[in-house]
């Protein structure tokens, strides 16, 4: 398979085509990885990067900003948290507060804290509280495993 | 930030509140009369305890405080709650002045039932986090994106 990468800065959104002469299985296999497993999000230097979904720790909303942290890089996407939430695949990521949605396959450690609360350490050590308010639904998903 | 702030000030707002109620009725039932400073005094120690309250979860903002064991944390804290109340009562004057032992022996007590409690505390976070760590592996071995 041929792949060619081109530029252009008249295009208001960034696109991706697959041009072929019918749709095989693989094409469709690539396809649906790429719509549901990938993300594309601006970096640093303001470049469009696409990393895969089970590379992100976690998406964090900061002031009405959607950013993606992986455990080399931060990028802003241009998705809202809910939208994050129905394109992941099921079960994948989990909310654990108003402005965070985590990546439960990124997830080191669950540990208690007080007042009923949770902390999780995710696969880059970062540690991060899960308010009482998310903890105890966290706990069933974890329990009742993916839906 | 903000929240927090807000959250813990209220809290202990109402806990100032509720004392001063309940302290005030039970003068009152014992014909007793309430000093000005010792509304001042109380008001003081529940500021001091709302400061130390805000510390405590200021410290979860930080990654350094949320690397250590909750338990930690409350053998840090506590002592901390007993000693300014401990000194809140022990210059309160009635109906404490003619018994510091007495305020002393509860604050032993207290002091005695808080090292007591820690064990089955730390017995039940231990087997928790065995629970989080099994039901967490069960949860990640079927999800179906590959981890990294």
């Amino acid at each position: 398979m041929k792949i060619q990468l081109k530029t252009d800065p008249q295009v208001p959104t960034d696109e991706l085509h697959i041009h072929c002469k019918e749709i095989t299985a693989e094409i469709r296999e690539l396809a649906e990885k790429l719509q549901t497993q990938c993300i594309v999000g601006r970096g640093g230097n303001d470049d469009s990067v696409v990393v895969e979904l089970s590379a992100v720790l976690y998406f964090e909303s900061v002031e009405k900003k959607v950013f993606a942290y992986t455990a080399s890089q931060v990028l802003e996407t241009h998705y809202r948290l809910y939208e994050l939430e129905e394109k992941c695949p099921p079960g994948s990521f989990y909310r654990i507060s108003k402005t965070t949605l985590v990546n439960i396959g990124q997830i080191r450690l669950v540990r208690p804290e007080e007042g009923r609360r949770l902390k999780i350490q995710l696969r880059n050590g970062e540690w991060i509280l899960i308010s009482r308010l998310y903890a105890k639904a966290f706990k069933k998903q974890l329990k009742e495993g993916r839906r | 930030m903000k929240q927090l702030v807000k959250q813990s000030a209220l809290r202990f707002a109402g806990l100032y509140t509720a004392t001063i109620v309940v302290y005030s009725f039970c003068m009152f039932r014992a014909d007793a009369r309430v000093q000005s400073y010792q509304y001042l005094l109380l008001f003081g120690m529940f500021c001091v305890l709302w400061l130390i309250t805000f510390l405590r979860a200021l410290l979860d903002r930080f990654q350094w405080g949320l690397r250590q064991h909750y338990f930690l944390k409350r053998i840090l804290f506590v002592p901390l709650y007993l000693a300014v109340t401990l000194f809140t009562l022990l210059n309160f004057g009635y109906p404490f002045e003619n018994s510091p032992d007495d305020v002393l022996f509860i604050t032993v007590i207290f002091a005695l039932g808080f090292i007591f409690s820690l064990f089955p505390t730390l017995y039940a976070a231990k087997r928790q986090e065995k629970q989080f760590d099994r039901l967490l592996h069960n949860y990640q071995d079927h999800l179906p994106m590959d981890k990294k």
